[in-house]
């Protein structure tokens, strides 16, 4: 017995099968075409794009400064920029990305805020964690997007994938961009407890000078790994370009985050003295801060990052470092 | 494999070039389709297969026996057998951990404390779904409504019928069985009205569920800590996300199999227009309530045996048909909720104007309300939801909520208001081509726009 036939003719295939595509070519036209014609791209979609596009557009602002923090999310959810402000009496602004990031693109936020401020911070602090300095790679995503921003283009990941080609030939990157990047977009995890919408945690960000908080909990899981820490080449070199991007005129100061207790070896402490001098060195610091090299567990949201009580006292312990620093100049 | 991943696009496009070419013969059209299905299913885990090979083969064995049996008490034995095999199977797997640590509770309420075996069992995707399917065949052979077929394939096909395998419709045997056993027909209109129903699934899944699922999770997850009216809101977004979710499976099922010469019954009729519960379970999940109305509510009496059992046998039914969902306190209550709803409700039957809008009113809410008991994780979660929705106080996301529910929410809206007010389920149908084609232009784009490579799971894959 004959399975099934096709009581249709090829027309009758093709038309229903292809004039939606052929819809969503003009579609795809049309957004090509009216691109530049289209809000600048803003695509808070995460957490992770909503920092890079908020710390880097934010540098880019006329805001006057004192002193600005760069480095890695252990600057950015380790130190409140308002508090520190009031602890210090510097104007303070924190830049502080993520640990997925490199060094030439922390210091595109440097090299905005010089171009950029009507009153330019002459002091740079550059906090980053251990984990970062031995991070052998960045995130090539992450950095794209860094890019992007920074170049105000569109942001389009570019990996060898047929979804990727209808994605990008659609146009529809053009329009998460554009419009879906611009909408209240729910974060997720703690974050999402926390902040709740991409919207909310830029709000939070402007009202604490471009600092956030890490919401979440510690767990067994963040307290294993080893504590070998070493500068890797990769940022190495990445310091390097680092320091000609803030030019000469900055004093760049320089601290390590701390790390939870309980991964605190003997001889921690004279490890992190040596790796606070080749780092010191790599930037051609002209402070160093003895900043605590560890806290109790218990003051940690995850590996890298101070829960919100414990960001309060670390950032107090911070402005009374900078306050003794300047007094003592 | 979920309908919403690459993996399944290559899949359903490999399939149907082989389909063609089996086109000639029926054996290995079917024998293509029970190979295919078994592939789509042993994606999630291999090892599933064989029990959904172990209902086939029980449910495909007791039918020829039954036909053979002689006397009623060979009979039972043997109808017995498959509802040993099929519940026993859903049993373990869905129900064990729950009544072993129910059973705990309650002897733990009673100061009698004891250790009770939990296992460490994963649920097998969509196993209520084909045993129901399965166990449908064997009822209807039983009860002489069916002739047992004598081709394995094509019922070991009918039972792992890959577009509606893991959520449905649960196809009875007598309306799905007899086509793997006859030739298709592949018509105009298949082939437009799949495509159609595939393109419009998929937008409900992936561009309306996928986008309440965030706003749904911002108050119900576990200790969120919301409070005030937009819990509300959450368990309207949640209404919207479960129906789109489930729906949009449901409409992707029937596109496939309609372009495969394939019927499959119709499972949700704008279920959010009911005027009164009954009417809504008229709408909602059609094939499942016809399903325990047939084999379970009519068995038992129905309506017959005074106005107490009538009463009686839709609380039961309702109350099994929330178990069914899943091993869960809150699933039971919300099946004791709606046989509730029906039983207050079943003499009215709306037929003035206002009648149908009060009836519409007092039903959003009955249907919402469960979706709220559906949704919790636990009791506790539905007592401090209750005691809190009263609250003044909103998230300082309020706004940003309700602009991001309203967005995503009212294409959908509009969209069943044109479907409820035309004669046609594809009311573009009657419109231009260029229109027609047009609104299937725009829901790919934006399918395109919120496509997650990997895929969402479909909500009732649990179940």
């Amino acid at each position: 017995m004959k399975s099934h036939q096709y009581d249709h003719s090829v027309a009758d295939f093709l038309i229903p099968t292809l004039a939606p595509w052929l819809g969503v070519a003009l579609l795809a036209i049309l957004v090509w075409l009216a691109a530049p014609l289209l809000p600048a791209p803003q695509a808070h979609l995460d957490l992770d794009r909503t920092v890079i596009s908020h710390q880097i557009l934010s540098s880019k602002s006329s805001q006057a400064a004192d002193l600005i923090l760069i480095g890695d999310s252990s600057c950015l959810m380790n130190i409140d920029a308002l508090q520190l402000e009031e602890e210090t009496g510097l104007k303070t602004h924190n830049f502080g990305m993520l640990s997925f990031l490199d060094m030439p693109t922390f210091g595109l936020s440097a090299k905005n805020h010089a171009e950029k401020s009507s009153s330019p911070a002459k002091k740079v602090l550059v906090i980053v964690h251990p984990e970062f300095l031995r991070r052998s790679s960045p995130s090539r995503a992450h950095i794209e997007y860094a890019r992007s921003v920074q170049l105000d283009k569109d942001y389009f990941y570019s990996v060898i994938a047929p979804w990727k080609s209808v994605d990008y030939l659609s146009g529809a990157w053009i329009v998460r961009n554009r419009f879906i990047g611009r909408l209240p977009n729910p974060l997720s995890g703690p974050f999402r407890e926390y902040f709740g919408f991409t919207s909310c945690m830029t709000a939070y960000m402007d009202e604490h000078h471009g600092s956030a908080v890490d919401p979440g909990k510690l767990t067994e899981e963040d307290l294993k790994g080893n504590v070998e820490y070493r500068i890797s080449d990769y940022q190495r070199m990445g310091a390097e370009r680092f320091q000609e991007m803030c030019g000469e005129e900055v004093e760049i100061w320089i601290g390590i985050s701390p790390i939870p207790q309980s991964l605190v070896e003997s001889s921690y402490s004279e490890k992190l003295s040596a790796l606070l001098d080749e780092w010191s060195a790599l930037l051609g610091a002209d402070h160093v801060l003895p900043l605590p090299s560890a806290f109790a567990d218990e003051n940690f949201a995850n590996k890298t990052h101070l829960t919100p009580d414990a960001m309060s006292d670390y950032t107090e312990k911070l402005g009374a470092l900078i306050r003794a620093r300047i007094t003592s100049n | 494999m979920l309908f919403n991943s690459n993996l399944f696009l290559a899949f359903l496009s490999a399939f149907l070039l082989i389909y063609y070419v089996v086109r000639n013969d029926l054996r290995r059209r079917n024998l293509l389709v029970l190979v295919a299905s078994y592939v789509f299913y042993g994606a999630w885990d291999w090892r599933f297969t064989g029990l959904l090979a172990l209902s086939s083969w029980v449910d495909y064995y007791v039918g020829l026996r039954l036909a053979s049996a002689q006397g009623p008490m060979k009979r039972r034995a043997f109808l017995s057998l498959s509802l040993i095999v099929n519940l026993g199977v859903l049993g373990f797997f869905k129900y064990f951990n729950f009544f072993s640590e129910s059973t705990r509770a309650l002897l733990a309420a009673m100061n009698i404390q004891v250790d009770p075996l939990i296992l460490n069992v994963i649920l097998p995707v969509g196993i209520s779904f084909y045993t129901f399917q399965s166990l449908s065949y064997t009822l209807d052979v039983y009860r002489d409504q069916l002739k047992p077929t004598q081709d394995w394939v094509a019922f070991f096909a009918y039972v792992s019928f890959f577009p509606q395998l893991v959520a449905g419709p649960i196809e009875r045997a007598s309306h799905l069985l007899p086509q793997f056993e006859s030739e298709r027909v592949i018509r105009k209109n298949d082939l437009s009205e799949g495509i159609w129903l595939m393109i419009w699934g998929m937008f409900k899944k992936v561009v309306v569920a996928d986008n309440m699922a965030p706003l749904v999770d911002m108050v119900y997850q576990e200790n969120s800590g919301v409070v005030g009216p937009v819990i509300l809101l959450a368990t309207l977004a949640f209404g919207f996300q479960i129906y789109c979710d489930f729906s949009g499976y449901s409409d992707i099922a029937r596109g496939v199999a309609r372009i495969l010469g394939f019927d499959l019954m119709f499972n949700f009729n704008l279920p959010y227009f009911a005027t009164s519960p009954s009417d809504f379970w008229r709408r909602w999940h059609i094939s499942l309530s016809t399903w325990f109305r047939d084999y379970l509510y009519i068995p038992l009496g129905g309506s017959r045996n005074g106005k107490a059992n009538h009463l009686l046998n839709l609380l039961l039914t309702m109350t099994v048909a929330g178990l069914w969902h899943g091993a869960g306190w809150n699933f039971l209550l919300w099946g004791v909720w709606h046989g509730l709803a029906l039983c207050l409700f079943l003499r009215f039957k709306p037929v003035s104007a206002s009648a149908k809008v009060f009836g519409w009113m007092m039903t959003m809410v009955i249907v919402f309300a469960g979706w709220a008991l559906f949704r919790c994780v636990s009791l506790e979660q539905v007592w401090f939801l209750l005691s809190h929705v009263g609250s003044s106080e909103t998230p300082t996301w309020f706004v940003d909520y309700v602009i991001r529910l309203s967005l995503f929410v009212s294409p959908l809206i509009l969209m069943q208001i044109w479907q409820a007010t035309s004669n046609h389920k594809i009311p573009s149908i009657a419109c231009p081509k260029w229109v027609h084609y047009g609104i299937q232009s725009v829901m790919i784009y934006l399918v395109i726009l919120f496509w997650n490579t990997g895929g969402t799971p479909f909500i009732y894959f649990q179940f």
